[in-house]
């Protein structure tokens, strides 16, 4: 019913109209509009009858026209219910506060689980929290997004190989995988060491085995450095070969560097702008330019408002504008050749085992093409080329009986 | 007066020979009896008269009486009203 709904959202009044010429009244208020209805007859002089509470200005000049005298009797919707609310303003207060207090309580932390943590780096984690303002209590919209988190925890928790940080309702869950102790090393079988790549002995340190190389000597790939193999010749043993042998070895790289290079580097000025969603509409909270900088990266940081287990449609949306400066500088030449010298320099060390030193570096060649440097460089490297190569010792066996015999033969 | 008339002869023969509602080519009342308990007037001129136990609404042509008990105007509208109560009677009464 579309009238009783408007009766209740905007209000009506019974009342009572007092008059000799009713009927004419009634006539003359259908005629301008005016709704009227559940009329009853009192007395000869008495009517009461409904109306819109909007309608009862438009009574008057009418109820001059035709003598008639209104008395109000009752008043009913909302209107009503509002004024008699005003009226007792603190049960306003009271439920409005009510809603606050639930507002801010659904949008709290309220617990921090850490699974898969030792008590050391747990607490670890939590005074990374709390640096971030992130603890029990802290206002949800308020925090970083979980995937800063993420990124600021496994940045700092060095022990960590993984952290997942995730959200359930109040609750933030940090998981976290660790890194596990070094295992022992396994029970390999006998085997030797070989050379990876062409290069001249410097050192060689044995653990076990037998060293079959010396310094200065030349080695090509997968020559044996380290045999497993110890003992006689009549009654060999068999051990897994281990040990370091360096070596030099020697590296052709080409890099190319542009002279004229642009960067981009942050001012240090930033802009930050606080937002409200309304149903995907922006309504700015703090911060109203459009375009705070010229060059910018923005980061965008969207949190949803809860109210109790209800995700409300508004979010809170926090904008932060970098400004950058792109500044272009051209390179001399032995500017840009250090730059590719220590570039072509990591890059070749990215690739080789951990421990190798670059002991001389030269350019062979350097050439300016289209506006690049152009270089060839030769590098000496000391590193480690030895790699384990495991064998049967029974085929190791007959192989030296083989030997053996050939030799007696020659001898 | 004789245009008059001869426009109402007019309008009855319209109202004979089309398929078209007499209430609507004639301008006369469409009255709605619901039992005793509810009646519909359509097409009225306005109140005359309203008590407890009688509804007297003006028509194009004549009065509309109602008699009856516990008479409520539930809605009433320039050209519409609904009665509520115990409808005893209704009666027309013709212009002289």
């Amino acid at each position: 019913m579309k009238k009783s709904w408007n009766e209740k959202w905007f209000g009506h009044v019974t009342v009572i109209i007092k008059g000799r010429l009713i009927e004419p009244f009634l006539n003359q208020a259908v005629r301008e509009g005016i709704e009227i209805w559940d009329v009853k007859r009192i007395n000869e002089q008495k009517i009461e009858c409904a109306i819109m509470l909007r309608d009862v200005k438009a009574l008057k000049p009418l109820l001059k026209k035709t003598e008639c005298r209104v008395h109000f009797k009752d008043r009913y919707g909302l209107p009503f219910v509002l004024q008699r609310l005003m009226s007792r303003s603190g049960i306003v207060i009271g439920i409005l506060l009510a809603f606050a207090i639930i507002f801010i309580l659904s949008n709290m932390v309220w617990a921090i689980n850490i699974n898969g943590a030792d008590p050391k780096v747990e607490q670890e984690i939590q005074s990374i929290l709390k640096k971030k303002h992130i603890h029990v209590g802290s206002l949800e919209f308020l925090l970083p997004s979980l995937n800063s988190i993420e990124t600021e925890l496994s940045s700092q928790l060095n022990k960590v190989t993984w952290v997942g940080v995730s959200k359930h309702g109040t609750t933030y869950r940090i998981d976290v995988v660790q890194k596990e102790l070094p295992k022992k090393e396994k029970e390999t079988g006998p085997r030797d060491l070989v050379a990876t790549k062409e290069g001249t002995i410097q050192r060689v340190y044995v653990e076990k085995g037998q060293s079959m190389v010396e310094p200065d000597q030349v080695v090509q790939k997968g020559d044996t450095l380290v045999s497993g193999t110890i003992g006689k010749t009549e009654d060999p043993g068999f051990v897994s070969a281990k040990g370091k042998v360096i070596a030099e070895t020697w590296y052709h790289s080409t890099t190319e560097v542009p002279l004229d290079t642009s960067y981009q580097t942050y001012t240090g000025s930033t802009y930050t702008k606080h937002q409200l969603t309304l149903f995907g509409w922006d309504a700015p909270l703090w911060g109203l330019k459009s375009k705070p900088f010229d060059k910018y990266k923005k980061e965008v940081n969207r949190k949803k408002l809860h109210f109790l287990f209800w995700d409300l449609p508004i979010s809170y949306k926090k904008t932060e504008y970098r400004e950058y400066d792109k500044t272009s500088r051209p390179l001399t030449e032995t500017e840009a050749l250090t730059i590719g010298k220590t570039d072509a320099k990591n890059h070749l060390l990215a690739g080789l085992p951990e421990g190798s030193k670059v002991i001389n570096e030269k350019v062979r060649t350097k050439r300016i093409k289209d506006g690049k440097l152009m270089l060839t460089i030769f590098f000496t490297v000391h590193e480690d080329i030895a790699e384990p190569r495991s064998f049967l010792p029974k085929e190791r066996k007959k192989e030296i009986e083989k030997k053996n015999e050939e030799e007696e033969e020659s001898q | 007066m004789a245009s008059r008339k001869w426009k109402n002869q007019l309008k009855t023969w319209f109202a004979n020979h089309t398929d078209l509602p007499s209430d609507i080519v004639l301008d006369l009342p469409r009255i709605t009896l619901i039992g005793q308990l509810h009646i519909y007037i359509e097409n009225h001129r306005g109140v005359l008269a309203f008590s407890n136990d009688e509804l007297r609404l003006s028509l194009e042509v004549g009065q509309l009486l109602i008699h009856g008990h516990n008479f409520v105007l539930k809605t009433i509208l320039p050209e519409e009203i609904l009665l509520e109560g115990t409808i005893q009677k209704v009666e027309f009464i013709e212009s002289r």
